[in-house]
């Protein structure tokens, strides 16, 4: 009797796994359609090319259907995932700096480059080129502000900062930016 | 000390948001590399993309700096002359054979590519636009003012989606106007406001365009300058925008009951301007775009039967807008009938999907046929429902609206955020289409809006 009672209860428990197992590879699943493109579009403007940001947020997805059954609140899966993907960034983006890789090439040239042809303009050329130039911190501020448009406070929450730092930062790169187009902001 | 995260727009700003949204748009659904459909059973995100080159992790081995800067190049070099001396060999052999005899060549099949893409386009992300991820800060409202002098008067009102206070208005656009539509204007911070006379003295409707900035304070409208519209534009439903910014569309209703309604399209870049004259009197509701204004959606009315068995259900109707001007009955097909008859109705961007909610109506048994809609059921929910724009087919229950009110549905430029506004209670409510969820805004009771869009 406790021998069938056990087996039903591990029962269960394989049967409450497998059914978690399944709704974390739907959630995963779901996300990665809908927030994927706009992920790699994020890290794009981070990294400069394709090739990277894609790898950047395919781990950031795994990393996501890994840990699922720790995220207590599927709302914040796309927060998780954003801030993912900016680690994930700021990791490629120091193996980049490190003095072998200078030699064998890992990434494609940056979309703002003049080898590149993705994007038309030189004038957005030179604004990209100009916040690749900017310190880390401030370009993700800029990219999450600007681009993805989130308020101060949800970056401040993203890159575990304070708001006061964020708007001191973002502050700081359009100043910065400002100077380096030769405009008066 | 804390620097304000509010300042204006300056010219860097600008540069900004536009070289980013261009570096953005080189990355499309179609141009992610990912994994082929029948690599394995694993999903797509948990695949190994086969690439030319290998993952950049793969690229992270440690070599010693003799290595990398002569045996490297050795390798290359002898690696370049044994595919010449293969091309060499092989090559002339290929091209000799005849057509058919040598292996196939299994090309880099973009079907999970096209997949992807076409579910991102079902779900509403067009690329053409700067995803947010987030829900829209703020939405604008119209609010009736207090009636003075016999002279109607509404407010544009904008709202925080936090908290669903009022953070700023719009004046009245003067000249004896009143606005009675809003919808966004290709962003979450443009909007256009349809007006029309408070007297009713001049039987057209004049377009306004004004952002709401960072705070949600609102700049004076400007005029929009587009060709004159006959008719008025007399709510919220009759007023559609594509997500795009570039084409407005409008139902309007003649002022005469011997003239007929007009379903017309305002193309913003030319200000070219297409109209097609409605059967009836009655103008077309619940306009809808798709993202890049191709695509038309209205809800109207379709009879069937004759005399007393004549019965009449609100069917929602698609036009293609580059149809030539004419009767809309010329041109356009029906697309989601349903026998409760249809409240409200929503494109997706690219127009694959379309919401939709029911009528909820209420079935004497001795009548035997619908007779009042809109009024709540406690056992019958009102539901957004995602429907197959080719087919009308139901592809499932997106949600259920509590409260068991009909609902207006107003998309966000995104397509991942709806705002629904009840048309019997004060109650805003924001509902992810990705994620499902719906949270009602708390708007207060005494600011409650007519009519929302962000």
């Amino acid at each position: 009797m406790v021998t069938a009672n056990n087996a039903g209860a591990g029962e269960l428990r394989a049967a409450a796994r497998a059914r978690a197992a399944v709704n974390a590879g739907e959630l995963v699943g779901d996300l990665f359609e809908y927030h994927a493109v706009r992920l790699i579009r994020m890290a794009v403007l981070l990294l400069g090319d394709q090739s990277s940001a894609e790898d950047v947020v395919q781990d950031a997805f795994l990393g996501l259907y890994r840990g699922a059954s720790r995220l207590r609140d599927p709302a914040n899966a796309v927060a998780y995932l954003r801030t993912s993907v900016l680690n994930g960034c700021r990791s490629v983006l120091r193996s980049r700096k490190r003095a072998w890789s200078s030699l064998i090439p890992t990434h494609d040239p940056p979309v703002w480059s003049a080898e590149s042809a993705a994007m038309a303009g030189e004038d957005r050329r030179e604004v990209l080129r100009a916040v690749a130039r900017l310190p880390r911190r401030q370009r993700e501020v800029l990219v999450l502000r600007y681009y993805v448009n989130l308020t101060d406070q949800e970056i401040a929450a993203d890159l575990g900062v304070t708001r006061g730092t964020v708007a001191s930062t973002a502050s700081r790169a359009l100043a910065a930016l400002g100077r380096e187009l030769g405009e008066l902001s | 000390m804390s620097v304000p995260d509010e300042v204006p727009v300056s010219i860097t700003e600008q540069r900004l948001r536009d070289a980013f949204a261009a570096a953005a748009q080189t990355v499309s659904p179609t141009t992610i590399r990912l994994p082929q459909p029948n690599e394995d059973s694993r999903p797509a995100w948990g695949r190994r993309r086969m690439r030319n080159r290998p993952r950049s992790w793969e690229r992270r081995l440690w070599l010693p700096r003799l290595y990398e800067q002569v045996l490297i190049p050795l390798a290359a070099a002898a690696a370049a002359a044994l595919v010449a001396t293969a091309l060499n060999m092989v090559a002339p052999k290929v091209l000799s054979a005849p057509h058919g005899s040598h292996r196939p060549v299994t090309e880099q099949v973009p079907a999970a590519a096209s997949e992807v893409q076409a579910k991102e386009i079902a779900a509403g992300y067009t690329g053409g636009h700067l995803p947010s991820g987030a829900t829209p800060r703020y939405f604008v409202g119209i609010r009736p003012l207090p009636v003075t002098s016999a002279v109607l008067a509404t407010s544009l009102t904008v709202y925080s989606t936090a908290t669903g206070r009022v953070v700023g208005s719009l004046e009245q656009p003067g000249q004896g106007r009143y606005y009675r539509a809003v919808a966004a204007l290709g962003s979450n911070q443009t909007f256009v406001a349809a007006a029309i006379s408070a007297q009713g003295a001049d039987c057209h409707t004049w377009f306004y365009r004004f952002n709401v900035g960072r705070q949600g304070q609102p700049t004076r409208a400007q005029l929009l300058s587009v060709p004159e519209v006959t008719g008025e534009v007399i709510d919220n439903s009759k007023l559609a925008v594509s997500a795009d910014g570039g084409v407005l569309a409008y139902s309007a209703a003649p002022c005469s009951k011997k003239a007929t309604g007009q379903v017309g399209v305002i193309r913003l870049g030319t200000r070219k301007i297409t109209t097609w004259s409605t059967v009836r009197a009655a103008a077309p509701r619940n306009l809808s775009l798709s993202a890049n204004g191709t695509l038309l959606s209205f809800v109207g009315s379709a009879s069937s039967g004759r005399g007393l068995q004549a019965q009449s259900a609100d069917v929602v109707w698609t036009l293609a807008t580059n149809a030539p001007s004419g009767p809309v009955a010329s041109h356009y097909h029906r697309t989601l009938y349903l026998t409760e008859g249809v409240q409200s109705a929503e494109l997706s961007p690219t127009g694959v999907i379309l919401f939709a909610m029911p009528a909820v109506a209420v079935r004497p048994a001795a009548m035997g046929r619908a007779t009042v809609t809109g009024t709540p059921v406690a056992s019958v929910r009102p539901a957004v429902n995602a429907y197959d724009t080719a087919t009308g087919k139901l592809i499932g229950l997106v949600h259920s609206v509590p409260g068991g009110y009909p609902a207006s549905l107003s998309p966000d430029v995104s397509g991942e955020y709806v705002l629904l506004y009840p048309l019997r209670s004060s109650s805003v409510q924001e509902l992810n289409l990705v994620t499902r969820q719906l949270r009602t805004i708390p708007v207060a009771a005494a600011d409650s809006p007519l009519a929302a869009a962000w």
